[in-house]
């Protein structure tokens, strides 16, 4: 029998032939190369220069309780909050006070986040109160006389993760906001091997285009395939490159062969630019989210080598469905959310890019006001912090209810709040600073225009300065 | 549907339009074990199995495969299904001829004016039809059609005759729906009848074999390959079904009997003990899947008896009856604890106090009946605007919440007429959780589909087990189940896209295992394991075809198809962190949504394709590296070992490969058979052949062996499963 010999081209050498030609062909083995191509031909991609944006979302998954996080402390609406919440509720000296200058109101925050308390009172950090997944603008009544679409299985997990990550949640849709944004801004980036786009927690909605995937990375950088670029193994990289770039009929083979082939493309290239940075003199608590945030900050302090200008993290924190033991767990996750966070913040200063890195948080959901004697189950609006990027910190947007006893103006039911700010406005203020265009909004956010004028001089929220 | 002859003609005041067809959905009515595009029976019947599809062997102009889907015969060139040309009597009346082969029904169906269809029906006997059709004043139609699966069970109407099945009963020959009947008959080895002729059973190949073992089991060597060969699928299906479970609590309980720590290494070690020795591989496999459904994880579970024990309750329901699983899962403690309905207690509005909401919402929409409302071949039902249909709302399950209350600790120690009993009862890891009926929420609850359970006070002799019992009965008996447990578990076994006639088959066996009862879990895999989209070749030319072998199943394979042992005859199998690099591992799931979703789509071409593919939410730049490192590692040096002795160091049995090594093709071609089911391509072989002269002089034969096999565990040949 005839055997063929592998070939002998090593993948990069290849790719890098391909990039020079014309491109004619659909069989890339990347297709980050096809983007400029691809994309919508209006996109507006960013003016030239050298600036560099990271977003960095950290995703509390299960639904953090976050009206314990962040909690009233006029006297009036302490005491409904202590009512409401009953066993749940936390006492006065379990919260550390702060001040919302924008209501002239009072709050505290959960005792486990001193750290974060103190970013809110140096001006770096900002809540953003009682936003939530919302199809159009929603008052209580709409809901009870079924007069609004409400966002697609609501209270469900599954569901309103992905509502969260592609902010359409009239639609079940496995195409992140996050992900056309990089669609649009990826060839900002001179880098076409690595996406714009990088997870610290696998594969998710939120970095995922039409176009782009995200990359996934451990707290260890890059992980490559064993002897692959080992000079004995030469047979072995020919055959691998070979198997990848076999032509498949099977759809499913195909994917799986261009997952495998951009790992190894982009695994030894990320690799090579983070052992090349300055080591950070903070140190990272030794904790799972802390050793990730380490690793996005090695990320973005290798931007220069990895060619990037804009880039997009995700990160996810998991746990944080407390149907039960609420209290203690939830003192325990948002002690290691305040060290992980503020340890990255002083690796971000330590680069000098606090105007430009900014970190926010999502999760599916808040949770019951009241207790199901245990814990608490999932409910609707809740309250996010952002951090850096030059905003007007020290304050809280959107609206904090006034009123937290049951049967309020937005309780829907056993203290579910209704949402007063969608993840449309929190997403669009986010997506205009990293630099999507007033052109390009409506098809990052598809219903952003349902709850925000484009256009307008100032973002949804008016976080950032523009 | 598929037009095989018209003619029309327009002639004063008559119209006449007349022409034959095969009625809707032939093309699912097929078993093709071969994948020739030929219909089984009908290559059999006619002796027409080395035909090709796009040939005409008899030359009169109907394909061989439009001879095989109308029943014709393919070496008879009068044998073909069309009109011939209308004759005209001077009265007006007209005369249709056609011919009718052997087995196969037709009607003829006229409609005059504005009346309806009438058809009479026609049975050939290998002969021309002669009929004529008197006039009749303003338009008028005439059709000859061939109902092709009346019954809709896959199996096309004359090939059901032929084999002695009644078209019209999809269970008409035993236990299994007709398509499973057939392919059993087909492939178990016995003789059977096709018409009035006895013909030999075939027996499938290794090919086959393999495939039919990567699907019903968690690996197979090749002794199991040739067994299949031997005994026929079916068969061994049934001695399946007979086989005792290897349970993973005994040694658990030894060791905590013998007061050993027990951590989860050891219950790992107990888990891969039964994988690898105990013979009930299809048990083991069906476990396996049920545990990605129906999730507990070791996460947040830190029992290891509770966790072996829950594992082992999976294993002892998976021949059994749905309800009986649906109820174990529910009253389980290990699952009380993971989704919270564990000392549930009924609302104290009093104090802002109600019922978790937990384990009412996932039951819904992860155990039974989904999200929307479905058809039984799991499509959506859509409303008048073209949407899906939720199954349920918010307020079904908090009223649902209310249900799950008053469950606590079981066992003897647990005493439920003692109040205090419902918090401080001893665990009890191996007994189903108990009721404390004072904490049971006694008021009347609308459930879905207006089935309504009645307040305690209404009915003095409820308790609240009934509350349970019949909810479970609800959605036991609801629509959704059949379809959305049959999805499922189709796509654990085999496919990721199963068609809806595929899952509207098992569906189907779900519903009614042929006896009557529903939910039995044997009907279901026999429908799964033995339907023509699981056993054709047809599927290896199918782009949307197959799945992504789950890694850690990938994994499994290798370790069990190469009978991994240790010197001193433990699986102390080192994977504690595969978690982290494969993103998958035994019972440590992230979340009850488990490793990944049945719907995730990863965007592009598949999404685009309008399938999904859920194994790929797992599969990134990270996973996909470590994943075959992981394997590296196990191939080339061997794996496991943590009772800080080397004698439990685990290495694959590799000798009979490197006896191969001398004949490059036959080591590829075994690899192949025994990983890939005999799916590496041509091009792939030649690859990995091809390397083996490329590798350094110094390779041992060890390494050129380890090297071969990486290859192949790499291949999307073998990574995809088809």
């Amino acid at each position: 029998m005839k055997r063929h010999t592998p070939k002998q081209y090593s993948r990069r050498q290849f790719i890098g032939q391909m990039s020079c030609a014309a491109v004619g062909s659909t069989a890339l083995y990347s297709t980050l190369l096809n983007l400029a191509l691809t994309s919508r031909a209006s996109a507006q991609t960013l003016p030239s220069g050298n600036d560099y944006k990271a977003l960095v979302c950290l995703f509390l998954a299960g639904g953090n309780d976050s009206y314990n996080m962040l909690v009233p402390r006029e006297n009036n609406e302490f005491a409904s909050y202590q009512t409401t919440r009953a066993d749940l509720a936390l006492d006065a000296e379990d919260l550390l006070d702060i001040n919302d200058p924008r209501s002239g109101r009072n709050f505290g925050i959960h005792s486990s986040l001193p750290r974060v308390r103190d970013l809110y009172n140096s001006g770096d950090l900002a809540f953003v109160a009682n936003v939530g997944t919302l199809v159009q603008p929603t008052t209580l009544d709409d809901v009870r006389n079924e007069r609004a679409p409400l966002p697609l299985g609501l209270y469900s997990h599954s569901d309103q993760q992905m509502h969260w990550h592609s902010s359409t949640p009239d639609q079940r849709s496995s195409v992140g906001w996050l992900g056309k944004a990089a669609d649009i801004l990826h060839s900002t980036n001179e880098n076409d091997r690595i996406s714009m786009n990088i997870s610290l927690s696998g594969s998710n909605i939120l970095q995922s285009g039409n176009n782009i995937i995200p990359y996934s990375l451990t707290t260890r950088g890059a992980i490559t395939l064993d002897n692959y670029d080992q000079e004995w193994a030469q047979f072995f990289r020919g055959a691998v490159d070979s198997l990848l770039d076999q032509e498949y009929q099977s759809l499913l083979k195909q994917n799986y062969a261009k997952v495998n082939s951009d790992a190894i493309d982009a695994g030894a290239e990320f690799n090579s630019a983070i052992d090349g940075i300055t080591p950070f003199t903070t140190e990272f608590p030794d904790t799972n989210l802390g050793q990730r945030l380490r690793m996005i900050a090695s990320s973005i302090a290798a931007r220069g080598p990895l060619a990037m200008r804009r880039q997009n993290f995700f990160v996810e924190s998991d746990g944080w469905d407390h149907h039960d033991e609420v209290l203690n767990s939830q003192q325990g996750m948002l002690a290691e959310v305040d060290e992980a966070v503020s340890a990255f913040w002083s690796a971000i200063e330590e680069l000098g890019l606090q105007n430009d890195v900014t970190l926010f948080t999502a999760s599916d959901f808040a949770r019951t006001l009241t207790s199901n004697g245990q814990g608490s189950d999932h409910a609707w609006g809740g309250h996010q912090f952002v951090l850096g990027g030059g905003l007007s910190g020290g304050r809280i947007y959107g609206e904090y209810p006034e009123d937290l006893s049951l049967d309020n103006n937005l309780d829907v039911g056993r203290g579910r709040i209704l949402p007063t700010t969608s993840v449309d406005e929190y997403f669009g203020e986010l997506a205009r600073w990293i630099g999507v265009s007033d052109t390009d909004l409506p098809d990052v956010l598809p219903n952003l225009d349902r709850f925000y004028t484009i256009g307008s001089e100032t973002g949804p929220l008016g976080m950032f300065a523009q | 549907m598929s037009e095989n002859a018209s003619n029309t003609l327009f002639r004063n005041q008559l119209t006449l339009f007349s022409f034959a067809f095969l009625a809707l959905g032939s093309a699912n009515a097929d078993v093709d074990i071969d994948g020739n595009n030929l219909r089984d029976v009908w290559e059999i019947y006619y002796g027409a199995s080395e035909l090709e599809a796009l040939g005409d062997e008899d030359n009169d102009g109907i394909s061989n495969q439009r001879e095989s889907q109308t029943g014709t015969d393919p070496f008879d060139s009068n044998s073909y299904f069309k009109l011939s040309p209308l004759s005209y009597s001077s009265d007006g009346s007209f005369t249709l001829r056609w011919f009718g082969a052997d087995y196969q029904h037709y009607l003829l169906q006229t409609l005059q004016g504005s009346e309806s269809w009438s058809s009479s029906e026609f049975i050939g006997a290998n002969s021309t039809f002669e009929t004529q059709i008197e006039p009749n004043v303003g338009p008028s139609l005439a059709r000859v059609v061939i109902p092709d699966d009346s019954d809709s069970d896959g199996l096309s109407d004359y090939e059901e005759r032929l084999l002695g099945f009644d078209p019209n009963d999809a269970y008409s020959a035993g236990e299994v729906g007709d398509m499973a009947q057939a392919i059993a008959m087909l492939t178990n080895g016995d003789p059977f009848t096709i018409g009035n002729a006895s013909v030999a059973g075939q027996l499938p190949n290794q090919v086959h074999a393999s495939r039919f073992l990567a699907q019903a089991s968690l690996g197979a060597d090749l002794e199991e390959i040739n067994r299949v060969t031997e005994i026929g699928m079916s068969t061994w299906i049934d001695e399946q079904f007979d086989e005792a479970p290897g349970l993973v609590e005994p040694e658990i309980d030894q060791r905590i009997a013998d007061a050993l720590n027990t951590y989860q290494h050891h219950r790992s070690a107990a888990w891969w003990r039964q994988v690898m020795t105990s013979g009930d591989l299809l048990r083991q496999r069906i476990a396996l899947a049920l545990s990605e459904i129906y999730v507990v994880s070791d996460q947040v579970i830190f029992d290891e008896e509770g966790m072996a024990n829950y594992y082992d309750m999976l294993l002892n329901n998976a021949f059994g009856n749905w309800r009986n699983l649906i109820k174990d899962v529910t009253l389980h403690p290990t699952m009380g604890r993971y989704l919270s309905h564990f000392q549930n207690r009924k609302a104290d509005p009093n104090i802002n106090r109600y019922p978790d909401e937990n384990y009412a919402r996932e039951i819904m929409q992860l155990f039974s009946i989904g999200l929307f409302e479905l058809n039984q071949d799991g499509t959506q039902i859509l409303d008048d605007l073209g949407q899906p249909i939720p199954a349920y709302d918010n307020g079904d399950i908090t009223t649902m919440a209310r249900v799950f209350t008053g469950l606590s600790s079981g066992g003897p120690e647990a005493d439920t007429d003692e109040p205090w009993g419902f918090f401080f009862s001893p665990n009890d890891s191996d007994a189903p959780m108990k009721i404390w009926e004072g904490e049971h929420d006694t008021d009347e609850k609308l459930l879905l589909n207006g089935i309504t359970l009645p307040s305690f006070e209404d009915d003095p002799e409820r308790t609240a087990i009934d509350d349970i019992d019949d909810t479970l009965d609800m959605l036991f008996n609801h629509p959704n189940t059949p379809p959305f447990v049959s999805r499922l578990l189709i796509q654990r076994l085999v496919t990721s896209n199963p068609s809806p006639e595929y899952i509207g088959r098992v569906s189907a066996a779900f519903i009614n295992n042929g006896n009557g009862t529903r939910g039995d879990m044997k009907a279901v895999i026999k429908a799964i394991l033995l339907d023509n989209e699981a056993r054709s070749d047809a599927v290896l030319a199918d782009s949307r075809a197959g799945r992504l072998r789950e890694p850690y199943l990938r994994w499994i394979r290798l370790v069990k198809t190469f009978n991994a042992s240790s010197e001193d005859g433990t699986y102390n199998i080192a994977d504690w962190n595969t978690d982290q690099s494969m993103g998958q591992k035994w019972m440590r799931s992230p979340s009850v949504f488990n490793f990944f979703k049945p719907d995730h789509a990863p965007s592009g071409s598949i999404s685009n394709a309008g399938m999904v593919a859920p194994e790929f939410e797992i599969l990134t730049a990270t996973t996909s590296m470590a994943t075959q490192n992981h394997f590296n590692g196990a191939i080339s040096w061997g794996f496991g070992g943590f009772e800080d002795n080397a004698s439990d160091g685990l290495h694959l049995n590799t000798d009979d490969l490197l006896d191969l090594l001398d004949e490059p093709e036959e080591l590829v071609n075994r690899l192949d058979l025994l990983l890939a089911c005999g799916q590496l391509s041509q091009e792939s072989k030649d690859t990995i052949l091809g390397s083996i002269d490329e590798m350094p002089n110094w390779f041992s034969d060890e390494n050129r062996v380890s090297a071969v096999m990486r290859l192949v565990m790499f291949s999307p040949d073998f990574s995809i499963y088809q």
